[in-house]
């Protein structure tokens, strides 16, 4: 049964130069030891140590951390079919589109990948050059926002070569015009992933099982909520709404109070959010895990509604 | 063109009967329909395709859309403004600052997709406001329903309309105590008033767009569409796709009455390609601007209020008086056209129902296939009424997705949106259905019609209505046989058979047997509008 559970896909999108190739870099550099395959437009530019390398072939380069980069071609279908089906599947897929991909078309063909029922979508990154904005055309930050918009996390790399009064201005822009992304500052795209990865990987393969609370990093944070006993429907989709606003990332099981036969699988990516019902035995009321930008998140706000829980 | 036979799939042929295993078509119709060694007898010399497991099935119909209005109205230079794009009113203005700011002068501007339902932050933007915004180029502000648009000076100036333009009957303009219109106009004079931005768009972009529409359709499959506003200056259009050999799929047209006295074009056409099909009315308005009769009254909530301006105890009413409706039904009805009618409200339809039963009770005609179109808050009791009088539905069942939870949550409460599109009682009481998507109101796809009509989810996943699903044959056939019945086009398209024309599309998978929350997403392989591939392969 294990092996048949979806695989986590995160994607990764942005204009040519913003620094989608290093954020991959520094993935799989920091996978520790999380298996991850990841998808790219271009092997040149991806910069791996010969050290880490395993086997190379004509599309595909195989690491000895047990990840994965792959070119992304007409066959993507077929080899996620083929990695997704293997023995040991990956951890997570991570899908790098080219600078010209529209994150909605993308998101359209990733569907049909999730309707195979191979993968489970997961976080879409954006990543905007900051020095760039300033100079985009009408039509160009039109797009630009369009994409932003549809992402949940928004990427602002190479914030070093912008002064501050330009920064802010940017900030304001996606504040008003990309009002739901999080929108998190980077200077050579280091972001710190892995809590991110870690989420995605939560409870996707085999029984969906919680660690206690994720690593979360300098630019994250993370917590648990826990309820004894089975909580009143309207107070959990009160706290689901807040932490949609407040949280990227939120998955756990919660036992309603009036369906206390029924547990449920929270899972909430961005603004999607699911309740699946889950086939194990889950006992007390709500377990929950969820993460979000350290900038983003109003812990007392958040502690106030889990209070009234 | 060679005969071809397609086999070792699905067939699904929207017939009684066991599927077939084989489908021949020639020359633009199907010409064998049954196992393959039989069809391979009467066709011998044929080009085979192997549908390695995949579904055929007819062509879909959607009973309808408004392809070249929805090229018009969503097509490029129109900057799209809906909620899925642009998530808040705030946004809105920053986006039409920035597009404003690079505009040329005089150049005219469209913002399509404004949404009290949608915007959490919405407010209606006044003509001193858009003024302030764009002082000197025409800008409209389209509400994603279609029926309202806010205007500024220059747009007004553009349009002809100022403090001397009556207001025409069935429509709104709204005005300060001087007559002067203060930004909101609604329904018909909205259409009219756009066309001034569609011409300074010019030809060529017209030209352009209708092509991207048509495309869209044939690539979700649909092969035949209803063209359900349509105004004589619209032929030139489907005439020139036609002209250039462009793959347009067959287009029903029904005329836009707002008058009694207008002449209905007589367009015949012996391909099958573009005829004149009936007449269309707008009994009332859209659900998310209130100008719709309800028996029952909207819900008093911020949206109701604040975003809609509606008032307590808003009831809405019909767009035109009822006199003046009748005296329009009467005349194209006698003209022998099928009638097409707008209707939302429940009093809306009890007013429809009332003048066409006396009609037909002093002028009987059979089989005339007078429709209802939308049906959004139709009663159980109509819809017993409406099947006595031979009265056929065709839902927008789109509103479950997009607006579900504003439906239920604050125009009109969970007892209405629990019948809200009531699909699941007219099928129960015997009527043949159709579904539609209303494109540009939202993306044309026959596949997640049947989806919605089948699961009535929400995009957040809440169920709208469980008791009015329908089962997915019973959806497959509402945008296939049963859409070409409302269409009287029941003997020539949207089923499998000999001497049918040859309309087929090809899926990935089985509708019957694919995973339900997942119809939407089949991908479709290929589409053959007339025996012709022309999309996929």
């Amino acid at each position: 049964m294990a092996a048949d559970a979806p695989v986590p896909l995160l994607s990764i999108c942005g204009f040519l130069g913003a620094g989608k190739t290093t954020l991959v870099n520094r993935l799989l550099a920091t996978a520790s030891g999380r298996r991850i395959v990841v998808f790219v437009n271009d092997f040149g530019a991806i910069n791996i140590d010969l050290d880490l390398v395993e086997t190379v072939t004509e599309d595909r380069i195989s690491l000895k951390n047990g990840c994965v980069c792959c070119t992304l071609n007409a066959d993507f279908l077929l080899q996620v079919k083929t990695l997704t089906r293997q023995e040991a599947p990956p951890d997570a897929i991570l899908v790098e589109a080219s600078g010209v991909t529209d994150p909605v078309a993308l998101d359209g063909s990733l569907r049909e990948v999730e309707a195979a029922g191979l993968v489970t979508r997961d976080a879409s990154i954006y990543m905007i050059d900051a020095e760039q904005v300033g100079a985009l055309d009408y039509i160009d930050t039109e797009l630009l926002l369009d994409h932003a918009n549809v992402c949940e996390l928004v990427l602002v790399n190479k914030t070093d070569l912008v002064d501050a009064a330009r920064l802010t201005a940017i900030e304001e822009m996606l504040a008003v015009s990309a009002p739901y992304a999080h929108v998190l500052k980077t200077r050579h795209a280091d972001v710190a992933f892995l809590p991110l990865l870690e989420l995605a990987g939560m409870g996707a393969r085999g029984q969906p099982k919680l660690p206690h609370r994720v690593t979360p990093g300098h630019d994250f944070t993370s917590w648990t909520f826990e309820a004894p006993h089975p909580v009143p429907r309207e107070r959990f989709e009160a706290l689901a709404r807040l932490m949609s606003s407040q949280c990227l990332r939120a998955k756990g099981f919660v036992i309603f109070a009036d369906a206390p036969e029924e547990p449920r699988l929270f899972n909430m990516v961005g603004k999607r959010a699911t309740l699946e019902p889950v086939s194990q035995s889950v006992t007390g009321g709500c377990r929950l895990v969820a993460l979000g930008l350290k900038t983003r998140v109003d812990p007392e706000s958040l502690a106030r509604v889990m209070r009234e829980v | 063109m060679s005969t071809t036979i397609f086999h070792n799939g699905s067939i699904l042929t929207m017939e009684d009967g066991d599927a077939p295993e084989a489908v021949a078509i020639d020359g633009g119709y199907i010409c064998a329909v049954g196992a393959l060694g039989d069809v391979r007898a009467v066709c011998p010399d044929a080009v085979e395709v192997d549908l390695k497991g995949r579904a055929l099935l007819p062509g879909f119909i959607d009973a309808h859309s408004h392809p070249l209005w929805a090229a018009k109205t969503r097509g490029a230079p129109v900057v799209d403004i809906r909620a899925e794009t642009v998530p808040t009113y705030a946004a809105i203005v920053a986006r039409i600052k920035r597009r404003v700011a690079a505009a040329a002068p005089g150049e005219h501007l469209i913002f399509f997709g404004l949404d009290p339902t949608l915007h959490p932050d919405m407010e209606n933007p006044t003509r001193a406001f858009l003024d302030t915004l764009a002082p000197d180029n025409p800008i409209g502000i389209q509400t994603s329903n279609c029926h309202a648009l806010f205007l500024n000076s220059a747009g007004f100036a553009a349009c002809g309309i100022d403090e001397t333009t009556p207001t025409p009957t069935g429509s709104i303009v709204e005005r300060d105590e001087t007559g002067r219109p203060t930004g909101r106009i609604a329904e018909a004079i909205t259409w009219t008033a756009l066309e001034t931005f569609y011409e300074a768009w010019g030809e060529d972009r017209l030209a352009e767009e209708f092509q991207a529409q048509i495309a869209a359709f044939l690539r979700n499959g649909i092969t035949t569409v209803t063209e359900h506003l349509y105004m004589p200056f619209y032929k030139a259009s489907y005439r020139a796709a036609l002209r250039q050999g462009l793959p347009m799929p067959r287009m029903a047209a029904y005329q836009q009455a707002t008058a009694p006295d207008m002449a209905v074009e007589k367009i015949a056409d012996p391909d099958d390609r573009f005829w004149m099909a009936g007449v269309k009315i707008h009994a009332d308005g859209s659900v998310f601007i209130g100008n719709i009769w309800v028996t029952e009254p909207y819900l008093d909530t911020r949206i109701t209020r604040e975003r809609m301006n509606l008032k307590p105890g808003h009831v809405g009413g019909p767009n035109y008086p009822q006199a003046f409706f009748e005296t329009m039904l009467r005349q194209y009805f006698a003209q022998g056209w099928q009638m097409t009618v707008h209707t939302q409200g429940d009093r809306t339809i009890d007013m429809v129902l009332d003048v066409l039963e006396q009609i037909l009770a002093e002028t009987p005609r059979d089989d005339h296939r007078f429709r209802l179109e939308h049906c959004a808050l139709m009663r159980a009791d109509q819809i017993e009424r409406a099947r006595r009088l031979g009265v056929l539905c065709s839902f927008f069942i789109n509103h479950i997705t997009h607006w579900g939870a504003p439906i239920e949550d604050a125009l009109f409460g969970p007892d209405r949106a629990a019948h809200y599109m009531p699909v699941g009682s007219a099928v129960a009481a015997g009527m043949r259905v159709s579904l539609h998507a209303d494109t540009p109101m939202t993306d044309a796809s026959a596949l997640e019609l049947v989806q919605v009509a089948t699961a009535r989810l929400t995009k957040t996943g809440r169920c709208i209505g469980p008791t009015e699903r329908i089962d997915v044959e019973t959806a497959l056939r509402s945008v296939t046989i049963d859409a070409a019945y409302q269409i009287r086009m029941e003997d020539r398209l949207g089923s499998i058979r000999p001497g049918k024309r040859a309309d087929l599309v090809i899926l990935e998978d089985n509708p019957l047997t694919a995973a339900p929350d997942r119809l939407r997403d089949i991908p479709v392989v290929a589409t053959y509008l007339d025996g012709m591939l022309v999309h996929g392969g």
